[in-house]
């Protein structure tokens, strides 16, 4: 493995945390610009409806109105960067129609001077809707053929996929176990509301649009084509963000597009601002699923079939619905090596707030469906869970099926008996069960596990390209160019750790730039657990090429040959004879300004596609307590051991994993949407429960390095898988405290009840 | 809306301000004294991301009308830093990893400064309670505690409210 | 059930728009507060803490007619102290100040301690006062079920002078009160009771988790002699349209030896003077059942606490 000198493996101090602690780190709510007009959005109050006509005309005569942009004209971006591969795809990705399709569909919105302006516009605007019937349960709309949500009907992808022979399989089987699962439709709840932007238009034809947004370029992209602009047009800009977790991967729903309409109408900036309230109702979720899974098992504890079917609920526009069905099948057929797998899916459109990517994408779905089937398989087989997985997981070396790929890491042993070991698993497992059935107790303890794999990035699936410039300066500093978007999980650290490992110059000597499509290169965007590899794969690349540019004239500088040449803290020396030396600084100084006849700098590029989409792995050992009287469940730790190849900076790792293990915990018991004939019942915080600090158990992450060979520094993923299977292993936990085995998601303490009683 | 005049005592000035009767304390800091700092996350108290102290006591700054602070004294997180120096629970915010996507942050660090400020010695278990007036979606909070705990050993009783 | 159902469509039948505040006025005494409320009628309304006022929440209808604040944060309604045979609270008294306070430490008014301990975030109890608990109403004030076991006596102040509410007759429906427009509710009084006494709140939160609101809450006292109980009241939360006592099951337990099962029997009874609905936060069925375990608990917890 590879040893650190000065930056990787480090857990040195975020780039941007003086200016988050200070107040002065501006958000996109904080972006305020001169000559600025405020606008705001009609939403519309029916599930499903055709807009007859919208009357505007009192509203603008009103003084202080703008502008009016309203759904009849103005796009809405559906699909994702997929689809910029064709030219035919990409016109589709364009929908301009008088339909709404769910309640808060965004009907029209106005600019004025201020805000009072603003609503008092709104209130005087007519819209008269013609109501169509509407559907809120994915079964009913795939048997619907009156009903027509999209053009193209209520099916918006369907896939079979079979490995090996299913019925073969499940002949093989000594025991088959087959339930279905449903799953929450999760909100991102980031702290910041998903929904503010910026838009300015100018007058020499420029767009530029400050917005959040994970995905910088492909944002560029969508906005280019919504409104029919050339790219080198269009400029986005992304400021600090408050958190995304898959919310931002693209464009909001009415916001950018409707922004920049307004600015390209008045000439001025326009911003709009959701409120929670409009994040809770009218940007994307996580996808609910219905799983139906049948697992085989022969008496040893070998898995000899999976046959699955999931129905997936995309809500009234889809983005991320091929995706995510895709993320359910390689990391449901990726994890274990059943040889006979048949995997089917639907995802459907109703008339609810549309779905996306949301932290873990399908695979939190798919992860309680398949990890609650193996801990039943266990049971029925009395075997440890633990011992079930081991026996069956797909180990190093093996080929992944879907992807069609060598595992060339693997640290899922380890993360399992790490786990094991520091969680205390097989006393409590035992001691626990023993304490249950010998005392009436009305607070019951269990323990339970899970693991997980997760795919790095997005290479083998999408258009993943990854770009980054280094830049050497004349005093020996670096300035680091690239898209990477930093949601807030540390990205941008961790790449100028990279690049200062790579180049061998101090990691304070590293400024990262402004994430800024006019400045940089093509980056694919943060998402998939992507940055630290594919984004540190072209920072190495950059890095090494600007190192070897240093080493050029280094060895003219030094005489000597390059391979005996080393750098290291900003100083550049002969191995043999490290007194043969010459700081960065000097020798930069030099060949940029006092060498009339060189005067260039210094300047690294690289731009391409990570080789591999490998996966990291991890295990959660969660232990629980259940009031047995009440069904309250009480989580009172985690143990979540995962692979990440190589912890770039342990501390950012060890964020991610604590984070993700709470969200996971909110998933499991507390979180969801709740939808009453198509209005969202839950759009506040108050209602829709995250946890605080108080609620949250003691977390002990445990980082496991399997060394990735295609990685920067042997880097994988790790900001979605951490969330995965907490809500799997709390299950788990709970049957293993009460003997009740919930289905559906979030689990909440009625249902408990209900199983207690049922018991 | 009736206008009204108010005078308020912000990170060490006072400030004579017309204010609308309706609008709220964070509407009053963010858009009129520009200390975009303090952030608004949900406008209905539940997030804390607009927590300043007013008067030593930590607050909601979306939960009070600004004419309701006529007279108060109010700390912001950009006032906390003294001169140049970070303030010790900004630098243990930043040297614990106490911060992700840091929209949380100054509402949670003027939760804690407060506090501290209230109770010099708070323990971990004070603490967490404490935290739990600010929501966060990142760090899962073990982080911020750490933080927490450690700037109240560094500051030794020494606040500024 | 129907009730219920219903009250949570028509709260979200539009985008929630708040209130406009028009004017904010700072009376200087009380008088003037009561003369500006008279003036308003029910165009104005009173803010002390604000924290029930000003959240601008998702599905919170607008109430288009009240556009006059009166603050009364600044009249002096904010003291705390034990006289005669009673504790006077001033309406303006803070949850935290009650939580704080040394009065509300032992057995008999534990329940107090209890209940602002578990009202909400430290930032909100800074503000809310106990009054404002009260005004608001809500069926799932926690305030409301300690100082009905103890059967506080509530003063508002009008134009026709002061006047004494029990606070059984104080809550009227959702989010109405026995108040009249131009009437500031200015002291809560606690008489004082035995040291024989013991007092508990419980929450049942939604999700589990420490801060949130109820889905039933309860309190309980008990004043017992030598395992006797002289006498009793149960207090439920967010179970019909106003906090009440359940008297039924405290007549179970007056003059009756205490035991598990007699706590049980009252527990039980308590669940069936209930009227829960279904709604956004939980089902009737299940708030029905969790009223015979808080009670239970609570009462166990009052009994714990006699004498102490």
């Amino acid at each position: 493995m590879f040893e650190s000198h000065i930056a990787v493996g480090k857990s040195l101090e975020r780039i941007d945390g003086v200016e988050k602690v200070t107040g002065s780190a501006k958000y996109a709510t904080d972006i305020r610009l001169e000559n600025m007009l405020h606008a705001k959005l009609i939403r519309s109050p029916h599930a499903h409806a055709k807009v007859k006509r919208i009357d505007t005309s009192s509203a603008e005569k009103l003084p202080g109105v703008r502008a009016v942009a309203t759904i009849l004209e103005v796009p809405k971006v559906i699909e994702y960067w997929f689809s910029l591969r064709t030219e035919k795809k990409k016109k589709q990705m364009f929908l301009r129609d008088n339909v709404v399709r769910f309640m808060g569909d965004p009907v029209l919105a106005i600019a004025a001077d201020d805000q009072q302006t603003v609503d008092k516009a709104l209130s005087l605007v007519k819209v008269e809707y013609e109501p169509l019937p509407a559907i809120y349960d994915p079964f009913m709309a795939m048997e619907e053929t009156d009903v027509k949500i999209h053009s193209r009907g209520n099916i918006a992808f369907k896939v079979n996929k079979d490995y090996g022979d299913i019925q073969e399989g499940l002949k093989k089987a000594d025991i088959i176990i087959e339930n279905t699962y449903r799953t929450s439709k999760q909100k991102h709840a980031a702290l910041e509301p998903f929904g503010t932007c910026v838009a300015l238009y100018q007058s020499n034809g420029k767009l530029t649009v400050y917005s959040s947004t994970q995905l910088p370029h492909w944002s560029r992209h969508y906005l280019a084509g919504a409104l029919d602009l050339p790219l080198n047009r269009v400029r986005v800009i992304k400021p600090h963000t408050g958190g995304s977790f898959g919310g931002r991967c693209g464009l909001i729903h009415g916001l950018e597009v409707m922004c920049s309409w307004l600015s390209r109408q008045t000439g001025r900036p326009v911003r709009m601002s959701f409120t929670r309230e409009e994040d809770f109702i009218g940007t994307e979720t996580r996808h609910p699923m219905t799983i139906r899974m049948k697992t085989g098992a022969t008496r040893d504890g070998i898995l000899t079939a999976t046959d699955v079917d999931i129905v997936s609920d995309v809500g009234g526009y889809g983005t991320h619905y091929i995706g995510v069905i895709a993320d359910c099948l390689s990391t449901g057929v990726g994890l274990y090596k059943t040889p006979n797998y048949s995997f089917s899916a639907r995802a459907v459109f109703t008339n609810k707030s549309p779905c996306g990517a949301l932290r873990g994408y399908g695979n939190p779905q798919m992860n309680f469906a398949q990890e609650s089937q193996m801990d039943i398989i266990a049971e029925k087989l009395r075997m440890d869970p633990l011992e079930l997985r081991l026996k069956n997981y797909r180990e190093l070396g093996e080929i992944d099926p879907v992807l069609n790929e060598k595992i060339l890491s693997n640290g899922l042993r380890e993360c399992l008996e790490k786990g094991a070991e520091l969680s205390g698993w097989e006393k409590k497992r035992h001691q626990w069960k023993r304490y249950q059935r010998s005392v009436k107790a009305t607070r019951n303890r269990g323990i339970g596990l899970s693991i997980m794999l997760h795919g790095t990035g997005a290479g083998k699936a999408l258009p993943d390209p990854a770009s980054a410039t280094v830049m050497i300066n004349a005093d020996g500093s670096v300035n680091l160019i690239t898209a990477a978007a930093d949601e807030g999980q540390g990205n941008r650290t961790v790449l100028a750790q990279i690049a200062s490992e790579t180049l061998g110059i101090e990691f304070e000597k590293i400024s990262v730039s402004e994430t800024d499509t006019e400045t940089t290169p093509i980056d694919c965007g943060t998402h998939g657990s992507r940055q630290a590899y594919s984004g540190g794969l072209a920072v190495q690349a950059a890095a090494t090429e600007a190192r070897n540019q240093i080493f050029a004239y280094a060895v003219k500088e030094l005489g000597a040959a390059e391979d005996q040449l080393r750098i290291k803290d900003g100083v550049i020396f002969e191995i043999n004879n490290p007194d043969n030396k010459i700081l960065i600084s000097d020798l930069m100084r030099k060949t940029q300004i006092e060498d009339m006849n060189v005067c260039e700098q210094v300047i690294g590029s690289a731009a391409g596609v990570a080789p591999a989409m490998p996966g990291y792995y991890g295990a959660v050992f969660a232990e629980v307590e259940v009031d047995t009287e009440t069904g309250e469940v009480k989580v009172l730790k985690l143990t979540n051991a995962f692979d990440v190849g190589r912890a770039i900076n342990p501390d950012l790792v060890k964020g991610q994993i604590i984070g993700g293990g709470v969200m996971g915990i909110g998933f499991a018991l507390t979180e969801g949407l709740l939808i009453e004939d198509g209005r969202i019942l839950n759009s506040n915080f108050s209602d829709y429960r995250l946890l605080r600090a108080c609620d949250v158990p003691e977390i002990v992450p445990i980082i496991v390095e399997s060394d990735e060979p295609t990685g920067p520094f042997g880097a994988k993923g790790i900001g979605e898988g951490c969330m995965v299977n907490v809500a799997s292993a709390i299950s788990n936990a709970i049957y293993h405290a009460t003997g009740v085995r919930l289905t559906d998601l979030c689990m909440t303490p009625e249902a408990i009840l209900k199983g207690l009683e049922e018991r | 809306m009736k206008k009204m005049d108010i005078k308020i005592h912000v990170n060490g000035d006072w400030y004579e301000l017309a204010v609308n009767s309706g609008d709220r304390l964070v509407d009053v800091l963010r858009d009129q004294l520009d200390l975009t700092g303090t952030k608004e996350g949900c406008g209905e108290g539940e997030c804390g991301a607009c927590t300043v102290n007013l008067d030593g006591k930590a607050v909601l700054s979306c939960l009070i009308l600004a004419v309701q602070v006529d007279g108060c004294t109010i700390l912001t997180i950009e006032g906390l830093q003294r001169g140049s120096e970070l303030h010790p629970l900004q630098k243990a915010f930043t040297s614990e990893s106490a911060i992700q996507c840091g929209y949380c942050t100054p509402g949670m660090i003027m939760s804690a400064n407060a506090l501290i400020y209230n109770e010099p010695e708070p323990d971990e278990d004070t603490i967490r309670k404490n935290l739990s007036n600010n929501l966060c979606r990142c760090t899962g909070y073990d982080r911020p505690v750490k933080a927490v705990l450690k700037a109240a050993k560094d500051m030794k009783g020494d606040t500024n409210v | 059930m129907k009730k219920g159902k219903l009250r949570v469509n028509e709260r979200r039948k539009t985008m929630s728009v708040y209130f406009q505040i028009e004017e904010y006025h700072r009376p200087r005494d009380l008088a003037q507060a009561v003369d500006i409320l008279s003036g308003f009628g029910n165009r104005a309304r009173v803010i002390a803490g604000g924290t029930d006022i000003l959240p601008r929440r998702a599905g919170v209808k607008k109430i288009d007619n009240i556009n006059h604040l009166v603050d009364i944060s600044r009249l002096g309604l904010d003291y705390l102290k034990r006289e005669g045979d009673h504790i006077f609270m001033g309406a303006g008294t803070t949850i935290n100040t009650i939580g704080a306070s040394p009065l509300f430490l032992s057995g008999p008014y534990g329940a107090l301690s209890d209940a602002a301990g578990a009202h909400s975030t430290s930032t909100i109890r800074n503000r809310a006062t106990v009054g404002g608990n009260l005004c608001n109403a809500s069926p799932c004030a926690d305030l409301a079920l300690p100082l009905l076991v103890l059967d506080a006596i509530l003063v508002a102040a009008g134009p026709e002078g002061k006047r004494h509410i029990p606070i059984e007759n104080f809550f009227k429906g959702v989010n109405y009160t026995a108040l009249n427009n131009e009437e500031v509710l200015v002291e809560i009084r606690i008489p004082l009771c035995s040291e024989k006494t013991g007092s508990s709140f419980l929450k049942l939160r939604r999700h589990q988790t420490a801060i949130d609101m109820a889905v039933v809450n309860v309190a309980t006292s008990l004043n017992c002699r030598e395992n006797r109980c002289e006498a009793a009241g149960i207090a439920l939360g967010s179970v019909a349209p106003v906090p009440f006592r359940a008297k039924k099951a405290e007549s179970m337990l007056a003059g009756a030896k205490l035991s598990k099962g007699i706590i049980e029997k009252a527990a039980v009874a308590a669940a069936g003077e209930a009227r829960p609905i279904d709604d956004v936060r939980s089902t009737s069925a299940y708030r029905k059942k969790m009223i015979a375990v808080l009670v239970r608990r609570s009462l166990e917890s009052s009994m714990r606490r006699c004498g102490q």
